[in-house]
């Protein structure tokens, strides 16, 4: 099938398109990630037929009261006289005295918020109150928000939110790695503050690696849409299956494709390095490990190192390091001593 | 067996009661939930009628009659109750209730014939659409214009098109379940009448509109 010239009605059009916005399956996802990675022209085109697919709703669309959807149940259930349904009245009973338990339980909330409230305006509002998590060295943690988004922070890396969003927006300051899953709420943007960037959402998954210090910042996308923005106010929006990558020091911001093991690897316990260089896959051991590491002069850190390791232990990790990379090491306690290998002449 | 009546399980009733938002349920699968409720579960119907009454009234809605949507998925449920021994599997909960809604109100807005003084349907603006407002783009961006135009033509198109649209990008219906509740027969009617919508989409679009 050849999406080249396809407007973005044509994408609206086209099921397998439709159907992977709404429903991917892995081979859609295969197909459409690999497709949009090739054909970075078609961006707007993209965007505009997702948001179509994804946001299109009625003009009317008024919901029923809480009230009225239960006295609706009642309706059906006491509808004319129907024999078998002989539980009703034990049925109203139990409605009845939870209705007066429901009044009674709001009165004493109510009393105790004006008490808690009136007398002294020192106490603070549960939107200014504000929750710190860091996760130290060698730490990945998972956080429910407030609003029921998922935070799962990577090792050395902070989010502090309020104890309750305020009604406008929902804003959390954020610094190191962490892949977030936004609760959808599309009349609260979630706004994501960090290091080099602003991370704006309505409700998607994205994963961000901006942590002090660093030449580059990225945020990458695994579903809806996301807005990033620099400091210098340069905007970019992505879609699925695209990522962001900032430059500290020009503050360009680049949009390109991405490997999803490579990104968000790490969240499934997955060690990806691909064309690094040795001194890159120390560093990432120190933080994953939280271990520090030392080595001797011999180590060439400029070499390029390619491996992956699903939950391994750093001994087994080092082993199969050292055996391509030709090194020896020794682990006391949270400090690793590498050291070049002894090489045995086979001549 | 069949018989049996209808068994009220407080606990669990309070339990449904209290998540009756979460979608369809982590543990139990639609067509567990659906048989559960022919086995004579009140539990189940009260769940089914919790998930689905939000999108069925808005949906009946379209067609112009508050009060006669809230009237007929009364009707709907209390007839799933009284009817379910007759009853066999859906595959689909969602497509079920929404055809027999449709079926409902269609046949009460006709009511009296064809030229009933019931008869107000089809209406004018059945099924009109809207995007979410969305603060990431700009007024002026190519991006939010060509979404605006995208909405208008929509809501130009015929209102069985516009259906079929709001049915499967909104409701998310395949075409199987579409075809069942717009009462289109075969498969190929609904891909027709979609396909049709888009049509007309595309060309609503095009003149004047360089890009």
């Amino acid at each position: 099938m050849d999406y080249s010239d396809y407007s973005d009605v044509d994408f609206i059009g086209d099921s397998y398109f439709a159907e992977w916005v709404t429903n991917p399956n892995p081979e859609s996802d295969r197909f459409w990630q690999n497709w949009i990675a090739n054909h970075p022209e078609k961006t707007q085109e993209i965007l505009i037929a997702t948001y179509f697919i994804k946001n299109l709703t009625y003009r009317q669309n008024h919901r029923l009261s809480d009230d009225v959807v239960e006295k609706m149940l009642e309706n059906i259930i006491h509808y004319k006289n129907d024999q078998e349904f002989k539980f009703i009245p034990e049925k109203k009973k139990t409605i009845g005295y939870y209705r007066y338990a429901a009044v009674i339980i709001f009165l004493i909330l109510f009393s105790a918020i004006l008490y808690v409230r009136w007398p002294s305006d020192a106490s603070v509002a549960d939107t200014d109150q504000v929750i710190t998590k860091i996760s130290p060295r060698g730490v990945k943690m998972k956080i429910m928000l407030p609003d029921s988004t998922e935070v799962t922070l990577n090792s050395e890396s902070t989010i502090s939110y309020p104890l309750k969003f305020n009604k406008k927006e929902r804003q959390v300051h954020f610094s190191g790695e962490a892949f977030f899953d936004v609760y959808p709420d599309a009349s609260r943007p979630f706004k994501i503050y960090s290091e080099n960037i602003e991370t704006e959402v309505l409700g998607t998954s994205f994963n961000i690696q901006d942590y002090p210090g660093a030449f580059t910042s990225k945020v990458a996308v695994t579903s809806g849409i996301v807005k990033v923005q620099n400091h210098r106010g340069m905007q970019m929006l992505l879609s699925r299956s695209q990522m962001a990558v900032m430059d500290a020091r020009h503050e360009l911001i680049n949009r390109t494709p991405f490997d999803p093991q490579e990104e968000l690897g790490w969240k499934d316990g997955i060690l990806l390095f691909k064309e690094v260089p040795l001194s890159i896959v120390f560093d990432d051991l120190e933080k994953w490990f939280g271990v520090d590491f030392h080595y001797d002069s011999g180590i060439r850190l400029n070499d390029i190192y390619n491996g992956r390791f699903m939950n391994e232990s750093l001994e087994n990790i080092l082993k199969g390091i050292g055996f391509t990379s030709r090194f020896d090491f020794t682990i006391k306690g949270n400090n690793v001593y590498i050291s070049t290998r002894k090489e045995v002449s086979l001549n | 067996m069949k018989n049996r009546p209808l068994r009220l399980n407080p606990e669990k009733n309070r339990q449904f009661a209290e998540n009756n938002t979460a979608s369809q349920s982590n543990s139990i699968s639609e067509s567990e939930l659906w048989e559960n409720f022919l086995q004579g579960d009140f539990a189940a119907l009260s769940q089914i009628y919790r998930i689905y009454v939000q999108s069925l009234y808005i949906y009946g809605c379209q067609f112009g009659e508050s009060t006669l949507t809230q009237d007929c998925i009364q009707e709907l449920f209390y007839d799933l109750i009284r009817k379910r021994h007759k009853l066999s599997k859906v595959k689909c909960i969602k497509a079920y209730l929404y055809a027999s809604l449709r079926r409902r109100i269609h046949r009460k807005l006709t009511a009296g014939g064809l030229f009933g003084k019931n008869r107000q349907c089809p209406l004018d603006n059945c099924f009109e659409s809207e995007l979410m407002e969305n603060p990431f783009f700009d007024d002026e961006s190519n991006i939010k214009v060509r979404l605006e135009n995208l909405k208008h033509a929509c809501n130009l198109l015929p209102e069985r098109q516009r259906e079929a649209i709001m049915l499967y990008y909104y409701e998310k219906l395949n075409y199987k379940d579409l075809t069942e509740v717009m009462r289109l027969g075969k498969i190929n009617s609904t891909r027709m009448l979609i396909h049709r919508a888009i049509s007309t989409l595309r060309s609503h679009l095009k003149p004047g509109k360089e890009e």
